[in-house]
């Protein structure tokens, strides 16, 4: 068995369902471990636990009573606090929400409690999912286990740190411009923004409706697969949900990639952005090994980052200001800088604005859609850098646009951060492989065949003192 | 009838909160962001998503 903080869940829940691991003894060392570690990573705003340890409790009694087990059954979760759960606050890491309780569960909430998760805490956020890192709200942003000087990306900060930390095998997150993608990255992790649709965000507090995406992060591929599996279905309160099937997203065995046309885009971090060359020897070598599994490779070109870049810009700060508004006028000073300052531009520009954006949004997804008759998947970069200083306003505000992700947002196609191994400072580096509508599976089949072949997720961030 | 615009034109109490040299910055980034969206939609483009009946409450 691994040591319990490197655990996979599904590994987990296996070993649990076969009595050969108790829930209490899981749950009570990843508990310690978060208590031992935390203070110097701030990835919980709030831990729960005595809570955890009754439901873990509860959960062993159910083993052991022969009662039918849910796929995640004893195996601990953390969530974005912008999720709601019955009862707990739900922050957005904001003063703008202090004392707000939530009434009821999310359905992402309530469907991970029903396949038998146990709720640690929530993890900390940019605030709203927007502004970060800052060090001028309530609680102090999360830092990244490979590195506490550097930033985890967000604005899943703390779910990035957690899952890398070893404090929980799955964390939601949301990615409305690549907030699951970018932790994912600068923590050397499996990160799914899904289709558009393919999770209920009901229950969670909106940055963009027509952008916003619910997504796990974890450590291995099959991982993932399960906890979308889990929370992926169609949610009539959720508007914007699919009543698309959901399928097995992963495959038995990872299979070898005969027969896949991976479709490579070189020009988002060779022409229209500059990558380090650290990323760029990582993508290559992600590449090459895609090819060597035995997938057809062939160069594409799509539009240029920054026409998507500028559509979902628009689109977001419009949808996020008609949020915000009666707040920005009337509590201006409960926000954080960062987080007003990114909002402003959204009330500059003008109705007309925001439709031309969703029509060119429409343009640029029929286009980038096309490009499937040809090919299976797309492979991009993820970041352009590696984690940066997270103490440096200045460095930070550069960071943040120097990424190819908001396309996918645009776009709506499966998007899942794929670890591409660690630059010469041991920090993690990242591609993204993006698939057809609800083709989330080949994304973890091309992913699962990389990952076990590349061997980068053995590999784990070292917080210093022993045991657990 | 409009609300109340500073003279950067984003709305008054904003403005007076965040001061005209971080408002005019605001407009400035909202304004190269239109620069760069191509919006040269063609007439019959429909929006991404659409007004449809019964979504929603």
């Amino acid at each position: 068995m691994s040591a319990l903080e490197w655990l996979d869940a599904g590994e987990a829940a296996r070993l649990i369902a076969a009595r050969h691991l108790s829930p209490v003894e899981y749950t009570r060392a990843l508990l310690e471990r978060i208590q031992r570690h935390d203070g110097e990573l701030d990835s919980f705003i709030e831990l729960r636990p005595e809570a955890a340890l009754d439901a873990a409790r509860a959960a062993e009694d159910a083993v052991m009573s022969g009662a039918a087990l849910g796929p995640l059954h004893g195996v601990p979760y953390a969530l974005k606090d912008i999720i709601d759960v019955a009862g707990w606050p739900t922050t957005a890491h904001s003063r703008l929400l202090d004392g707000a309780v939530a009434r009821r569960d999310s359905e992402v909430a309530a469907r991970l409690g029903a396949a038998g998760g146990i709720l640690l805490g929530k993890l900390a956020t940019h605030e709203f999912a927007l502004g970060g890192p800052s060090f001028d709200l309530p609680w102090p942003p999360a830092r990244n286990p490979w590195d506490r000087t550097r930033s985890p990306g967000g604005s899943s900060s703390g779910s990035g740190a957690a899952v890398a930390a070893g404090f929980v095998p799955v964390a939601l997150g949301s990615d409305t411009g690549g907030s699951v993608r970018n932790p994912a990255s600068m923590n050397g992790l499996f990160g799914m923004k899904a289709t558009y649709g393919r999770v209920s965000r009901r229950g969670v507090v909106p940055l963009s409706f027509s952008l916003d995406h619910v997504g796990p992060l974890t450590r291995s591929v099959a991982d993932n697969a399960l906890a979308l599996s889990v929370i992926a279905g169609h949610d009539p309160a959720d508007p914007g949900s699919s009543a698309e099937p959901v399928p097995g997203f992963l495959p038995e065995q990872p299979a070898d990639l005969a027969g896949v046309r991976i479709g490579v885009i070189r020009h988002f971090h060779l022409r229209d952005l500059a990558a380090d060359a650290e990323m760029t020897a990582a993508f290559e070598a992600g590449v090459d090994l895609l090819a060597t599994l035995g997938a057809e490779i062939r160069e594409i070109e799509v539009r240029p980052l920054a026409e998507y870049a500028a559509c979902n810009r628009v689109i977001l700060l419009c949808e996020a200001c008609a949020v915000h508004e009666k707040w920005m006028k009337e509590r201006p000073g409960d926000y954080g800088h960062l987080l007003l300052e990114r909002l402003l531009p959204g009330l500059a520009f003008s109705g007309v604005d925001y439709v031309q954006a969703t029509r060119t949004r429409a343009r640029l997804a029929g286009e980038f859609n096309s490009l499937f008759d040809d090919i299976d998947a797309v492979v991009a970069i993820n970041n352009m850098e590696p984690a940066f200083p997270i103490e440096d306003p200045e460095v930070a505000e550069y960071h943040y646009s120097r990424h190819a992700r908001t396309p996918f947002n645009i776009t709506g196609n499966p998007a899942l951060a794929v670890p591409t191994g660690f630059s010469g400072l041991g920090l993690p580096l990242s591609m993204q492989v993006v698939t057809r509508l609800f083709d989330e599976a080949l994304a973890y089949r091309i992913a699962a065949a990389h990952e076990a072949a590349a061997g980068w997720t053995a590999r784990h961030p070292d917080l210093g003192g022993t045991g657990t | 009838m409009t609300e109340p615009r500073g003279a950067s034109g984003l709305p008054e109490p904003i403005e007076a909160f965040v001061g005209p040299d971080r408002a005019i910055k605001a407009v400035d980034a909202a304004r190269q962001t239109i620069e760069t969206m191509d919006r040269d939609n063609a007439w019959y483009q429909e929006p991404a998503h659409v007004f449809r009946p019964g979504a929603g409450s």
